[in-house]
């Protein structure tokens, strides 16, 4: 028994040297060419009768329309994800406020009014402010996928994707990106090989997921005001941009074994089914509530009580949380970011979309004299660095616990260390090129 | 008067029991699989002095152990080895029931591929090299309209010919580097009498290549004692 | 009946270019004044995609070519239609955010306000889609041959 499973993992690891991919995935792939290499040569003439998917299959894989086509539709789901799903996410948003302010009403010891109202009832609301978004972007995400679209994405993207070392299914994990992470990571799931996995994986976080966008209108607000848009552009782009960096290097240097050939079988295209869709919704979207639900719950009461205790601690500064800070500020002297950034890049640890809120307690002022306090700490320069560094460094702990989640503690902890200093050296470089080019 | 038994399998709507209602007219008993809700076709056919007992096997797309109808499948050809296994494959859609082909062939099973719907693929526009076919699968290949009852015959004759024959099973050979693999596990297996009398060793190597759970739950069941 | 198809086809690619070029012009993000039209670039985009397609299909279909012709005047059919379906959709929830809900960043806002160009699209692909699934049930009939 024990040298069988000792030959089977030396087969594998043999195997996966080799073909770089897991036999469980290779042989279906060998078995695939087996009988294409069998039928092309069997089949003297192919069917002639073209279905209602091959119409249509004509225009959305064309060469020079696909790619538009695909950024239309994605397009219309991120629409349909924010500005539909706007009314529920406001609604949620005032019922938190509303019970923040009744705690404060009703329960006099402030100690416990806080760590109700801004510990537990904050922290929830962090949540589920955006739990109506993830729900949407789920039911859209289903939709395409029914319908039989998505896997046309992946083909449409495939030739490309090779070059970075990743199959064309990585391009959905990292669409899902763009609207959360977590969502994101855990849909690396369905890439066949182990490689393009990890890749997609850990790169996933350089993509600006929703919970970035705070932060980027308030500083691009504050500080480019004629140019926000553009601004906020260049940080999407400057994330995939190192995404696929990222993947072209640690596929090239640290892993072993080539991208896994695709061979794929589109389906037909089909009406989805309401139910069906409903369901999956419900299903992914639980999911997602629950692994980043506790999570983020925990994370925001800790950081709540780090800036609470010591007991009786009058301000941000004098609490663990700005002991803190200031311990780290020196680390982040040549971006010009003082204690007050330091600490709220902690709190971003936790979820990104805090860190506006931290700012705002950290100086103690509501949102929109936020705006003008921060313009007098920073630079445009800096600012811009700072955006950078929102970007890159540390998944949130949620994305974090998704990435533990697929692919274990190891790369989880790479990712956290490799997106660390990868935040620090850009931000480092926009800081020396600026400096140059303002000069 | 010697039996043949003989197993259909295929995937679901290639004509698998238009097939078996015709070779077996009305001498057939409709049951279960054991301990399954799924329904179990069997039936006796006469033939060139022999008799064909013929079971029909419920409609799948591939081996995997995900799904009951594939455990029937897997565990019917494995347990009671049929004498020969019936592939019926839809002409117009070859790719897709190759798979399953192929499969069938790594289970050890002697094959006969019943290539089924001819005269849709040909209304389709496919034309067909059926000799190629069964050059390069190894397996021989009956063309069949079941339908009109066109090819029929041949099948039986087909089944008759490969048992007298004594042909041996046939399977696909991977390359190399994992033949290589897949010949080490082997030898390992082999090593235990058990199971080397109950399996067939090559496909239980691959499957736990695979990391088949079925594959491996039957090797523990098998080395505990049994 | 075929004449109406004929008239409806040459409509439809008609009134998709100025859409085209009021959408390629609210791609004219940083290049000086762009007059009072919405800065959408995925908006833009969308609509580029769709009056494309619509145009060149629609060209293409009445030089009777299946692929190339009438498969790109479907796609961006139900590629509008589904722009509307999200049109319509916003103008609803924009609607709650109002009325409903008072959100103060949508004091003042009328339903006016959304009837943009997706919409006007949108609501065009109606008849599109319907002219383009006649034309190619028709053809079924007749088999589809691969050009």
């Amino acid at each position: 028994m024990e040298e069988l499973r000792k030959v089977l993992n030396e087969a594998k690891n043999r195997l996966i040297e080799s073909f770089g991919l897991e036999p469980d995935v290779l042989l279906p792939d060998i078995r695939y060419r087996v009988i294409e290499e069998i039928v092309s040569t069997s089949i003297i003439r192919e069917k002639v009768e073209l279905t209602l998917t091959d119409v249509i299959d004509d225009a959305i894989l064309n060469k020079y329309l696909g790619i538009p086509v695909f950024l239309s539709l994605a397009w219309m789901m991120f629409q349909f994800t924010f500005s539909v799903a706007a009314p529920i996410v406001d609604a949620v948003d005032m019922f938190f406020s509303w019970i923040g302010e009744i705690i404060g009403e009703y329960i006099s010891n402030s100690f416990l009014a806080s760590f109700l109202a801004d510990g537990i009832v904050g922290g929830l609301g962090t949540i589920l402010v955006f739990v109506p978004n993830i729900f949407f972007l789920f039911l859209a995400l289903s939709a395409l996928e029914d319908s039989g679209y998505l896997a046309r994405v992946a083909f449409i993207f495939d030739r490309l994707m090779r070059k970075f070392r990743l199959s064309g299914r990585s391009i959905i994990p990292h669409l899902i990106g763009f609207g959360c992470n977590v969502p994101g990571v855990m849909a690396t799931r369905t890439i066949a090989g182990e490689n393009e996995r990890i890749l997609t994986a850990i790169t996933n976080p350089l993509i600006s997921c929703s919970a970035r966008l705070p932060v980027y209108v308030l500083f691009a607000g504050v500080f480019f005001p004629d140019n926000s848009p553009t601004i906020i552009f260049s940080l999407y782009m400057l994330g995939i941009v190192l995404a696929f960096l990222i993947s072209f290097v640690v596929g090239r240097f640290f892993l072993k074994g080539k991208p896994s050939p695709l061979i794929m079988e589109l389906p037909e295209y089909s009406m989805p089914e309401t139910r069906t869709l409903l369901m999956h919704m419900w299903e992914r979207g639980i999911m997602f509530v629950k692994k980043a639900g506790t999570v983020i719950l925990a994370g925001v009461i800790a950081i709540w009580a780090l800036s609470n205790l010591p007991l009786g601690v009058k301000s941000v500064e004098e609490s663990y949380l700005g002991i803190l800070g200031h311990i780290m500020e020196p680390l982040f002297k040549p971006f010009g970011w003082d204690w007050r950034i330091a600490v709220s890049i902690v709190f971003g640890f936790v979820a990104k979309e805090i860190v506006v809120g931290a700012l705002g307690m950290i100086y103690g002022v509501e949102e929109e004299a936020l705006e003008h306090v921060i313009s007098q700490t920073m630079t445009p320069l800096s600012a811009y660095a700072f955006m950078t560094f929102v970007l890159i460094y540390v998944p949130c702990v949620a994305t974090l616990a998704a990435i533990k989640g697929e692919l274990g503690w190891k790369w989880a902890i790479f990712s956290a260390i490799y997106e660390v200093i990868l935040a620090y050296l850009v931000a480092l470089m926009i800081m020396v090129i600026g400096g140059v080019m303002l000069s | 008067m010697k039996r043949i038994r003989v197993a259909l399998a295929g995937n679901p709507n290639v004509g698998k029991s238009v097939i078996f209602n015709a070779l077996t007219g009305g001498r057939q008993h409709v049951g279960n699989w054991p301990g399954k809700t799924i329904e179990k076709k069997e039936g006796i056919c006469y033939h060139r002095g022999y008799e064909l007992y013929i079971v029909d096997l419920p409609g799948i797309y591939s081996l995997t152990t995900f799904s009951p109808e594939e455990l029937i499948a897997r565990d019917y050809i494995l347990n009671e080895k049929p004498d020969v296994v019936v592939n019926i494959v839809d002409a117009s859609n070859l790719r897709r029931n190759l798979y399953l082909s192929i499969q069938l062939m790594e289970l050890g099973a002697r094959l006969i591929i019943a290539l089924n719907k001819s005269d849709l693929a040909e209304s389709l526009g496919y034309e067909i090299d059926e000799k190629r076919l069964e050059k390069n699968l190894g397996v021989p290949v009956v063309p069949t309209v079941a339908t009109r009852k066109i090819g029929l015959q041949e099948l039986c004759d087909k089944i008759v010919e490969v048992v007298e024959r004594g042909a041996p099973p046939s399977s696909i050979t991977y390359p190399e580097i994992v033949e290589a693999e897949i010949e080490r596990i082997r030898k390992v297996l082999e090593k235990d009498p058990m199971i080397r009398e109950s399996y067939n060793t090559r496909w239980l190597a691959i499957k736990l290549l695979e990391g088949d759970e079925e594959a491996e739950r039957r090797i523990l069941a098998k080395l505990k004692g049994g | 009946m075929d004449l109406l198809c004929g008239i409806v086809r040459w409509f439809m690619p008609a009134r998709a270019l100025p859409d085209l070029v009021q959408t390629s012009l609210s791609f004219d993000l940083g290049r000086g004044r762009v007059p009072a039209i919405t800065l959408d670039p995925g908006m833009g985009l969308s609509l580029l995609v769709i009056g494309f397609s619509l145009l060149y299909g629609g060209l293409g279909s009445l030089k009777g070519k299946l692929k190339g012709g009438e498969s790109f005047f479907l796609a961006g059919s139900i590629l509008a239609l589904i722009l509307l379906v999200l049109q319509v959709l916003i103008l609803f929830a924009n609607g709650v955010e109002t009325y409903a809900l008072r959100i103060e960043d949508f004091s003042g806002w009328t339903p006016l306000e959304d009837l943009n160009e997706g919409l006007v699209l949108g609501l065009l692909a109606i008849p599109t889609l319907s002219s383009s699934a006649k034309r190619l049930r028709s053809l079924r009939k007749t088999g589809y041959q691969k050009d």
